[in-house]
């Protein structure tokens, strides 16, 4: 191992995330190399300088309070009607989650996934894509939008490439209805969600990168191995996911309001 | 899976022994994510409240505290992470690695240069630090730092890819002794190296 490889792993050591292979090799490498040793060494107690420093306030005067104003939440939530129910805007997705009859559990063996994650985690447009991309299979198309949905055709999104309008729907997600359309061709699966700019604005977290096409500003944001598309047309705010990680979303991205044909496509 | 249909009495007890006991960890965590008393008080109440609402979701035996600090983490995510972006994400890039030891280590006169600067730092400094990291990364150093969780928990917690947490990680770490350094070159604790 040399110098290089050794600083590399540098903050997978500290941290222990480390392979023991990984670990065995910077550890020879340390006895033998002075510079890298000093600088592990600066390194490490740097490290345990700050994780002690900001665990440094001991108990908190303020526990004893704040437990009891939880327990009076607690004693709220058991008094409502129907104790135990998500909020209402988490129904559609919970819904949806039922339809697709076999999810994948992406996460392995030391998950800490759980049914009420996927409903928690994918009650945001750009998490619901990428669900509607990963673990849904469509088997039983619906085509519910009114084809005058925003103003916007759909149907023509991704034509040259070959992709079909395999599903149209009206979701709630955020508690705001939005159209959701997907495509397939023969080599992979796109989702795109549209609603109204006001009800729904781009978050923040979306800035992983930003480019421009035709004068407007998108923002793919990489998540989970998927790319995500972000962006504003119209009165509307589009977001689109496809199952490949690096595939080019922009022909799913309108640029104009255009004239609206029939969604229910054969 | 589906709920397991708790009656409340039940769901009560189960929540006060699996849940509540976590408090104190989610509370230290929300005090560094919302930087006051009292955000940190309202992020802690409306994690527990939601966790109760989806109690009869999770699965028991499964890890409770991570799955509290998703819940929290998403209402810090929504609720209260600040829409601007920090001033100091503009210059991550010209920070160097291992930044301290370059500033720190260059005469090699002391064994632990380090020391000096550490014992003239407050916790305050630090904690102030910390607080000066912009959102995102500071999510990731709280939750690696503070929680001890590995990258892996931290991806599942904030929903983000593995390489995203750790380079959120890197540079928080770059940032932070950048400012350290430059908080103790101010106070005139050590002098900086000449250029
Ligand atoms: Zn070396």
């Amino acid at each position: 191992m040399n110098c290089q490889d050794a600083l590399e792993l540098l903050y997978d050591i500290i941290d222990k995330e480390a392979s023991e292979i990984d670990a065995k090799e910077v550890q020879e490498h340390l006895v033998s190399c002075r510079d890298c040793f000093k600088i592990y060494q600066l390194e490490t107690n740097v490290q345990e300088f700050i994780a002690e420093r900001i665990r440094g306030d001991g108990p908190s005067p303020q526990l004893d309070s704040l437990k009891d104003k939880i327990i009076l939440r607690l004693d709220n939530i058991d008094n409502e009607v129907s104790p135990g129910q998500p909020p209402r805007s988490f129904g559609l997705i919970a819904k949806m989650l039922v339809a697709a009859a076999c999810l994948v559990i992406l996460i392995g063996a030391a998950s800490i996934a759980t049914d009420y994650y996927r409903e928690y985690v994918y009650y945001t447009p750009l998490a619901s894509a990428h669900h509607a991309v990963h673990d849904r299979t469509w088997d039983q198309p619906t085509f519910e939008l009114s084809p005058s949905y925003l103003g916007l055709d759909f149907s023509n999104l991704g034509l040259e490439q070959g992709f079909v309008l395999i599903n149209s729907s009206k979701e709630q997600i955020c508690g705001v209805e939005m159209g959701h359309f997907v495509f397939r061709n023969s080599e992979l699966t796109v989702s795109v969600f549209a609603a109204l700019s006001g009800e729904y604005s781009i978050p923040e977290d979306c800035i992983d990168t930003q480019l421009s096409l035709d004068g407007k500003t998108f923002f793919n944001h990489q998540s989970n191995d998927c790319w995500l598309l972000f962006h504003e047309v119209g009165n509307a705010v589009i977001i689109a996911a496809s199952t490949k990680a690096d595939f080019d979303l922009s022909p799913f991205a309108p640029v104009e309001k255009v004239v609206l044909t029939d969604l229910s496509l054969p | 899976m589906a709920d397991r249909k708790l009656n409340n009495a039940a769901r009560r007890k189960e929540f006060e022994a699996e849940a509540l006991p976590h408090m104190d960890a989610l509370y230290r965590t929300a005090l560094r994510l919302a930087k006051n008393q009292s955000d940190a008080e309202d992020l802690v109440q409306e994690a527990f409240a939601k966790a109760y609402r989806f109690w009869d979701k999770f699965e028991l035996g499964s890890n409770c505290r991570a799955w509290l600090f998703k819940i929290m983490t998403n209402i810090f995510i929504n609720e209260y992470r600040s829409k601007a972006r920090s001033p100091l994400q503009a210059n991550i890039d010209d920070i160097d690695d291992n930044y301290l030891y370059g500033q720190l280590a260059s005469g090699g006169q002391t064994e632990n240069p380090e020391q000096t600067l550490f014992s003239k730092l407050f916790d305050d400094d630090v904690k102030k630090a910390i607080e000066n990291l912009p959102d995102d990364f500071r999510l990731v150093a709280v939750l690696s730092f503070l929680e001890g969780f590995s990258y892996q928990e931290i991806a599942e917690i904030a929903d983000l890819q593995l390489g995203t947490v750790k380079s959120r990680l890197h540079r928080g770490r770059k940032l932070l002794q950048r400012q350290l350094f430059d908080y103790a070159v101010k106070n005139g604790y050590i002098k900086e190296k000449a250029k």
